[in-house]
């Protein structure tokens, strides 16, 4: 059985309160959504809360993950990236209603999803890290505030001082470069797709 | 078809970056329905997006935090008519391996078909542990929760409560000692009962609490017999709606005090937390 046939499996199981499910799942993504959660807290114990969170969400609400519209790592990620920034938000006592919920790319339907476009994630992680690091540090700077702080484009304006128009514009050529870059890409998905 | 540039479409990375506010989102994908171009883009953009999570650094996992994880994860509360299995590592004799808590959920009066819990346990009985448990003390059980439930009834009126406590014990169970767990501080309003009782299996420990602080992040009440200057834990609970229960069978007698406290997380061998509710023993 192939990983995302074993991933809906297991979401079935959890569904029907298999605790053992959730722990193989749980085996499965820990040091992926561990590390993803880091990156977002810089601080262990709150990534660990992140986590939590996370299992908890699929535990008590699996039937919010939709197998018929993609990937369940599609999902675990994008629901991993909303928990992380409602904490940071609060940490921050910034306001917790203006970001966009980044689970709703994780319902767009994808007709392109399909195991057999499975590829080696880690070497792509590590071509895309190394084209990050060749962003000029503006353009570096926009990304990680937007999705990795969860600012939206006006909070970064402000923030940041610059035009409205600026920040679409980095961020715009930012993926357009990492576009290029990746450009053997472009047809392939990826089981971290956060549209699938 | 070609389509001519709508400024929309300029929002498309924004968008898949998380950076548009919720109103912006919900025009941005009313325009993307009928873009054709927006559309097609999407797809490329999601290979990046989708492969940012696989550029965080690796990081060492803290130790324990599957154990903790699955052990918070499955002590939730599970829908009415379901039953949770749990996994080995979430075994009371795994995550607190000093103690080895018997944990009865008291009955909730009036309960919803929501199936809430009144107590939400961060201990469950794994099939091993249920091995052990006798038709004997399976019955106490049934008869403490039904016990619990009598007293939280009449909890408003404590005093009485005692008084009824002492001289009517439930069937086969005997009533050793009641008593009145007082507030540690002057602005705890919690109150709480304490009934050690005995039967043919031995003597077990009941504590109900009521009114109790609400809980915060991974905070749980955790119940402490004191002996001298040893303190053991007789096990953790969750409230709910202020509430919570605790059984334990008692390995050793002597204890001088029996008290609660408002702990960081589940996981203590030692209180860290402030008492909430403590009473004297008679040892």
């Amino acid at each position: 059985m192939n990983d995302i046939a074993s991933d809906i499996e297991m979401m079935r199981r959890i569904a029907g309160r298999d605790a053992m499910a959730l722990e193989a799942l749980y085996d499965r993504y820990e040091k992926a959504v561990y590390a993803f959660a880091y990156r977002f807290a810089q601080d262990a114990m709150l990534a660990e809360e992140i986590v939590q969170e996370l299992f908890m969400r699929i535990w008590n609400q699996p039937e919010r993950y939709d197998a018929s519209l993609g990937k369940l790592t599609t999902w675990i990620f994008a629901v991993t990236r909303n928990i992380a920034i409602d904490q940071l938000r609060k940490r921050q006592n910034r306001t917790t209603s203006q970001t966009a919920d980044t689970e709703r790319f994780a319902r767009l339907p994808d007709p392109a999803s399909g195991p057999e476009e499975e590829y080696d994630i880690k070497w792509t992680g590590e071509q895309l890290k190394g084209a990050l690091a060749a962003l000029n540090p503006d353009q570096r700077q926009v990304l990680d505030l937007i999705y990795y702080q969860g600012y939206t484009q006006h909070e970064v304006s402000e923030r940041q001082g610059i035009p409205l128009g600026t920040v679409k514009s980095r961020v715009r050529l930012a993926m357009k470069q990492l576009k290029e870059r990746l450009g053997d890409l472009e047809r392939r998905r990826t089981p971290y797709d956060t549209t699938s | 078809m070609t389509q001519p540039h709508d400024e929309t479409c300029d929002l498309l990375e924004l968008y898949m970056l998380g950076g548009l506010d919720e109103a912006e989102a919900l025009r941005f994908e009313a325009h993307l329905s009928s873009c054709e171009s927006c559309q097609e883009q999407r797809l490329a953009l999601a290979d990046i997006v989708g492969l940012l999570p696989a550029t965080a650094e690796p990081q060492p996992v803290p130790e324990g935090m599957k154990k903790r994880i699955l052990a918070n994860v499955l002590a939730e509360a599970v829908p009415a008519g379901s039953e949770a299995k749990t996994p080995p590592t979430a075994s009371p004799s795994e995550s607190q391996p000093s103690i080895q808590p018997s944990i009865q959920p008291a009955p909730k009066p009036a309960t919803p078909a929501s199936g809430a819990s009144i107590l939400q346990t961060t201990t469950r009985r794994t099939p091993a542990y249920m091995k052990l448990v006798t038709a004997g003390l399976a019955a106490a059980l049934i008869a403490l929760a039904l016990y619990a439930a009598q007293l939280r009834g009449q909890v408003g009126d404590l005093r009485g409560e005692l008084a009824e406590a002492g001289s009517a014990p439930v069937q086969e169970l005997k009533v050793n000692q009641a008593v009145k767990l007082n507030p540690a501080a002057a602005d705890i309003v919690a109150t709480g009962l304490a009934t050690i009782v005995i039967d043919k299996n031995g003597t077990h420990l009941l504590v109900q609490a009521e009114q109790l602080p609400k809980l915060q992040g991974n905070e749980a009440y955790q119940v402490w017999l004191i002996k001298g200057q040893e303190k053991f834990s007789a096990g953790t609970f969750l409230s709910d709606q202020g509430t919570g229960a605790i059984y334990y069978t008692l390995k050793n007698g002597g204890y001088d005090t029996v008290a609660i406290t408002l702990e960081p997380d589940a996981f203590g061998d030692q209180p860290r937390g402030k008492i909430v509710l403590a009473a004297a023993l008679d040892a």
